[in-house]
């Protein structure tokens, strides 16, 4: 008895000591982890923001949203967009993806520009005709993000 | 006549409060990020709830005592210990996620910052337990959380290609456009926990001794768990299949409560919006009350004080005290800045990995005669609920190499 209890408890050590191995050995090679997989990821939250934006805008535009819940998602996706803006900026890359993050930058601020203006254009109650062109800016900004994410996929 | 509505009051608010923060925010992220084609996960968690949460109200009516307290006597105090420490600490963090969800819903309704509406919501979820009787919290609040029928009536507003979301129904790779196979088994398991999480079962089976079922009642509850659960659970498949038609052709991918409502809007207007907001007060107000409640009811069970809102606060003192130091606890980390969103989406694999602590012991105690006589489990309940612990094991052992692998689905 004495000697099966510190074997049972050895084998299970080592179990835990594999099991975690294993985790951070797939999680080290895992996209998630690696500079452009960071960059490709803030690329692509950074899209949705934006085209969360773009329909909360036009949602509101045609009275569709209560203005509570739009000045509310505004403020959820500029937050987000600023999140992005911080993680970018602190990033530590080089080479390469300095150019990529550089690209990836300035989109997410202009689409913090774009949505700034969203939030002022529906607190002044605007109608569509004047958000039609801020929702396509919106929408192409996203666009755009979502293309360097997918770039930065492609070369990971 | 009376018996009939007293059934159909059950299976509505079973309905209504079946939905919680959990399920509002991971059925339209994996909406918006996979389709329908992690619709079975949310089809296979209902059917293990309604599984194991009918197995605990026959204990409880059969026995006239609660799970916990059952646990412990029946497995011994290092068991039941193992099991209130795994659904004590889960059932804390989904409180404060549900705490944070009343926040988030009330900013969505006022604009107002939710750091003003926590203290709030805390101090409500409080004064209701305290003051209101159980029968009417638990029905007034699913019967306000039927209001997120309006995500299904949203589906049809919508106009979906009927074609490509069946296709979508049907398991398809685990790969989707950007997403890894990694992060779509990570969500099936976030999924499966927002299903099958414990306190529901707690709160079922401390319930049934709250109202005082009896060996008559069994059939009503058995028709609350079969009808309203499933019902319940499509609820939260028309919350995915809303964000599917909506947010996913713009890959709008939801890390907020508000892009859960954009759908909605979209579908019906401000008059849908306003009623969806409705039922996410509602249903998060109704889940923190019913997460407080189990705080108390397990902690109390275990230690075997005196516990239940048919006692006066006076004689369940250790209980009433324990679910405000939980509401306290749960208030004060939202207080630091923390995002209830990301609460919610761990406390929901967190669910998953404490999984067969909580629900081994319900099987082995609605196996034994000595405390349910000739209701015990039939052999094809055995059957189901032996395969569903497999399942459940598996998702348990997963749940954390995939959270590292996918960056916890990022």
């Amino acid at each position: 008895m004495s000697t099966i209890a510190p074997r049972a408890r050895g084998r299970r050590a080592a179990l835990a000591l594999v099991l975690t191995g294993v985790c951070l050995g797939t999680a080290g090679c895992s996209q998630a982890y690696s500079a452009s997989g960071r960059l490709a990821q803030a690329a692509s939250d950074a899209s949705a923001q934006t085209q969360t934006g773009a329909l909360t805008l036009r949602l509101s535009a045609t009275h569709r949203l209560p203005s509570p819940a739009t000045d509310t998602a505004l403020s959820d996706a500029i937050d987000k967009l600023g999140q992005d803006d911080s993680s970018l900026t602190s990033a530590d890359v080089s080479g390469g993806l300095e150019t990529a993050r550089t690209r990836i930058l300035s989109k997410v601020r202009t689409g913090e520009d774009l949505l700034a203006r969203a939030r002022h254009l529906t607190e002044a109650g605007a109608g569509q005709a004047t958000t039609d062109a801020l929702v396509r800016q919106l929408q192409v900004t996203a666009k755009q993000l979502a293309a360097l994410q997918k770039q930065l996929q492609g070369s990971g | 006549m009376k018996a009939v509505l007293g059934l159909a009051l059950g299976v509505l608010t079973a309905i209504g409060g079946f939905v919680d923060i959990g399920d509002l925010v991971t059925s339209s992220v994996v909406g918006s990020r996979f389709g329908l084609t992690l619709a079975w996960v949310i089809i296979i968690g209902v059917v293990g709830i309604c599984l194991f949460a009918q197995m605990s109200g026959r204990v409880a009516a059969i026995s006239g005592r609660a799970t916990f307290e059952i646990i412990r006597e029946r497995l011994g105090a290092r068991v039941g210990f193992a099991n209130l420490v795994a659904s004590f600490l889960i059932n804390l963090m989904t409180l404060t996620a549900e705490v944070g969800g009343i926040a988030l819903s009330l900013q969505l309704a006022t604009s107002l910052q939710p750091t003003l509406w926590i203290p709030v919501a805390a101090i409500a979820v409080w004064l209701v337990i305290w003051r209101v009787k159980f029968s009417i919290l638990e029905n007034v609040t699913g019967l306000l959380g039927l209001a997120l029928i309006v995500f299904a009536v949203a589906v049809f507003l919508l106009h979906p290609d009927w074609q490509s979301l069946g296709g979508q129904l049907l398991l398809q790779s685990p790969s989707q456009g950007s997403e890894t196979p990694a992060t779509y088994w990570y969500f099936a398991i976030a999924l499966f926990g927002s299903a099958m999480t414990p306190y529901e079962v707690f709160f079922f089976s401390s319930g049934a001794v709250e109202e005082h079922w009896t060996r008559k009642d069994l059939g009503q509850s058995r028709v609350n768990v079969l009808v309203g659960f499933p019902l319940g659970a499509l609820l939260s498949i028309a919350i995915s299949v809303t964000a599917a038609i909506v947010l996913l052709p713009h890959q709008i991918q939801v890390t907020s409560l508000s892009q859960v409502l954009l759908p909605v809007a979209q579908a019906g207007g401000t008059i849908a919006a306003i009623v969806a907001l409705l039922g996410f007060v509602a249903a998060t107000f109704g889940a923190a009350l019913e997460t407080t409640l189990s705080s108390g009811y397990s902690l109390a069970q275990y230690f075997g004080w005196s516990w239940g809102k048919f006692r006066r606060p006076a004689k369940a003192a250790r209980f009433h005290l324990t679910m405000i130091i939980c509401l306290v606890v749960g208030a004060g980390v939202l207080l630091t800045g923390v995002d209830p969103v990301q609460i919610t989406e761990y406390s929901v694999v967190f669910s998953a990995i404490a999984l067969p602590l909580t629900y081994l012991p319900i099987l082995i105690v609605a196996n034994d005669r000595d405390y349910m006589g000739d209701k015990v489990n039939g052999r094809v309940t055995n059957f189901f609920g032996l395969v569903f612990l497999v399942i459940i094991v598996i998702a348990s052992v997963a749940a954390i190499p995939l959270m590292i692998i996918s960056a916890a689905g990022s």
